[in-house]
């Protein structure tokens, strides 16, 4: 079963994250949610993601500064702040949810940082619902 | 008196979350909490009491995105939480003709049956493409209470498919000595065909023909295309045949009240043939716009066919074209070769391809159509998103194969109610009470390329580069 991962992604940094360029050897199922502005996200959301079975999640905002909100990525990433400590409480390893700083255009670094994400999942226990999803299946 | 005619509207919800075009952006790290004042209490919509509900329950974001962009969060919110944003999916919904505004307008209107209005205001551009050149004079406007939908006076919106006598002839006693064609007329200038894509199950089809049937107008088909669930429907249903297959089909000619033939040099004896089949059968011919649809016209027209059919592509273009023609400039030619000829008194035009809006239907009507048939809008009625996935053979995201006809008849049936009622508020304003009389009607419209060339000609002189927005 491949891995799978939500993007919420700004539509500032790059219009449709289903265009990524991630290539053939990048082997997992990505889930991208446009959002106008990456301020957005709320908690409810990044959880029912997880809860939807995805092994993690990275929210893609602009970098500092850059918002067209003004202040859209430094709420965002308050907000991935305050899921990570329920993500830990409830023993699902907050490491699984990103926020990572995209420059407008910058599709390398969105590519780097969902490699990067698929290359850390191997330290981490399977999402349960995941889990509970796959053995339904079979 | 009698009776008005009258599309009963009832208020059909969609199958699917639709793609909504507003949001707020909440930043509530700065709410104050327990303010008196809170805009979320007041949003007349409900949308911050519903969003509650969808969050409790978990439902995917779409929801967001049903804000009716009234902009008083936005302005009343004593710490100032709220901006307002458009869906991403909103932008991306249709192509560079059938645009977001069309197909999410069309499905308000096909979800509840009344005119569309725009809560923050029109801010679009002053002129565009198309359709968009040009304005009806709505200056008779003044009289509410006498013309429009709530208007106490009738507006006549029906119109007929059947050919005129230029003149009657009579006898010494006065009785009339002319041979009468058959008079065939439908409520509408709308008449009702099958999109050429599209996931065009029995579901839709069924849809089409029972909506088609309700409102008393007729729908274009295809031989192939008829099945047993259809059959109640056949007085509205007008079979598409060629010169090849109409031999095939002499009962759908009997039965049929109209009939369409595709267009083919020396089409004359095959027109013959068929009403030598069924003398009272009104008789169509599809003719492709191209640039030989007016000379065509100008044919067909002295070989006594009672209504001519011109297929223009999705997007209203000429077809056949490298410098493609739209469908008003098309519709000019037609009509003024025809009025030139000293015929067009003789023949019905019908156009299609392109007719997205109510006020397209209008403004055909106004360059010199009879009346317009459509077929994309009817599939954005059933929640079609124009997303061109089927042509790829990808699953339809609204699952239009599994459509229930009595919920899509009631859909299409309110589409036809708002743009009806868009007619008569267009003709009330413009002072005309017929439709038949609303046909070539120019006098009532301003043309961009005319108002720029006079108000700009004198200073400028002729227009340099060709095109708008240039």
């Amino acid at each position: 079963m491949q891995p799978n991962i939500t993007i919420f992604h700004c539509i500032n940094t790059f219009a449709d994250g289903n265009f990524l360029p991630v290539g053939d050897n990048v082997n997992c199922e990505l889930n991208m949610v446009k959002l106008p502005c990456s301020g957005m996200v709320k908690d409810v959301f990044l959880l029912r993601a997880f809860e939807s079975g995805a092994d993690a999640v990275i929210v893609m905002a602009c970098p500092e500064g850059e918002c067209r909100h003004v202040e859209g990525n430094i709420r965002a990433q308050k907000r991935v702040e305050w899921t990570k400590k329920i993500l830990d409480e409830i023993g699902l390893d907050s490491r699984r949810l990103t926020l990572v700083n995209i420059s407008p255009g910058d599709v390398n670094s969105a590519i780097d940082a969902i490699q990067q994400t698929i290359s850390s999942l191997a330290d981490f226990i399977p999402n349960p619902p995941a889990t509970v999803r796959e053995t339904a299946v079979a | 008196m009698p009776k008005k005619y009258h599309i009963p509207v009832e208020n059909t919800p969609p199958r699917f979350l639709v793609v909504g075009k507003y949001a707020t952006l909440e930043f509530r790290e700065d709410c104050a909490g327990s303010c008196r004042e809170c805009v979320k209490k007041k949003c007349v919509y409900d949308i911050f009491k519903e969003n509650q509900q969808h969050i409790s329950s978990m439902d995917e974001p779409e929801y967001l995105y049903t804000c009716m962009s009234c902009f008083r969060c936005v302005q009343e919110c004593t710490k100032g939480i709220f901006s307002r944003v458009i869906n991403p999916d909103y932008r991306s919904l249709g192509d560079d003709y059938w645009h977001a505004d069309i197909i999410s307008r069309t499905w308000y209107q096909a979800h509840t049956g009344k005119i569309p209005v725009s809560g923050a205001g029109y801010r679009g551009p002053f002129v565009g493409k198309g359709f968009d050149s040009m304005w009806t004079d709505m200056s008779e406007i003044v009289r509410p209470t006498r013309d429009g939908i709530h208007g106490r006076e009738y507006i006549n919106t029906s119109i007929e498919l059947s050919r005129r006598l230029t003149r009657l002839q009579f006898n010494e006693d006065m009785s009339i000595a002319s041979k009468l064609p058959p008079i065939m007329e439908i409520p509408l200038p709308l008449l009702f065909q099958l999109p050429d894509f599209g996931v065009l199950g029995q579901g839709v089809a069924e849809s089409i023909a029972r909506a088609a049937h309700r409102l008393g107008t007729l729908l274009f088909i295809r031989p192939e295309q008829y099945s047993d669930a259809l059959s109640a429907y056949t007085d509205s249903l007008i079979p598409c045949l060629t010169k090849d297959n109409y031999t095939e089909h002499p009962s759908l000619i009997k039965q049929s009240r109209m009939i369409e033939l595709e267009y083919k040099t020396g089409i004359g004896q095959e027109i013959s043939a068929v009403r030598a089949i069924n003398p009272d059968v009104i008789v169509s011919v599809g003719i492709p716009l191209n640039s030989r649809a007016a000379e065509r016209a100008v044919v067909l027209t002295q070989d006594d066919v009672d209504t001519l059919h011109f297929y223009a592509d999705n997007h209203g273009n000429e077809l056949g074209s490298d410098d493609p023609r739209f469908l008003k400039e098309m519709i000019r030619e037609i009509h003024l070769r025809l009025v030139k000829g000293l015929i067009r008194q003789k023949v019905k035009l019908i156009f299609s391809g392109g007719i997205a809006m109510a006020e397209h239907m209008a403004k055909s009507i106004i360059c010199g159509a009879d009346g317009a048939s459509i077929d994309i809008p009817l599939l954005i009625a059933l929640e079609c998103q124009v997303c061109y996935r089927c042509k790829k053979d990808q699953p339809c995201p609204v699952s239009l194969e599994e459509v229930e006809p009595e919920w899509g008849s009631k859909r299409i049936m309110n589409l036809m109610g708002a743009w009806r009622n868009q007619l008569l508020e267009v003709m009330g304003a413009m002072g005309i009470r017929e439709a038949r009389r609303l046909c070539g009607e120019v006098g009532r419209s301003m043309w961009f390329e005319d108002l720029e060339k006079e108000c700009f000609g004198p200073l400028f002189g002729e227009r340099k580069v060709k095109g708008l927005g240039c």
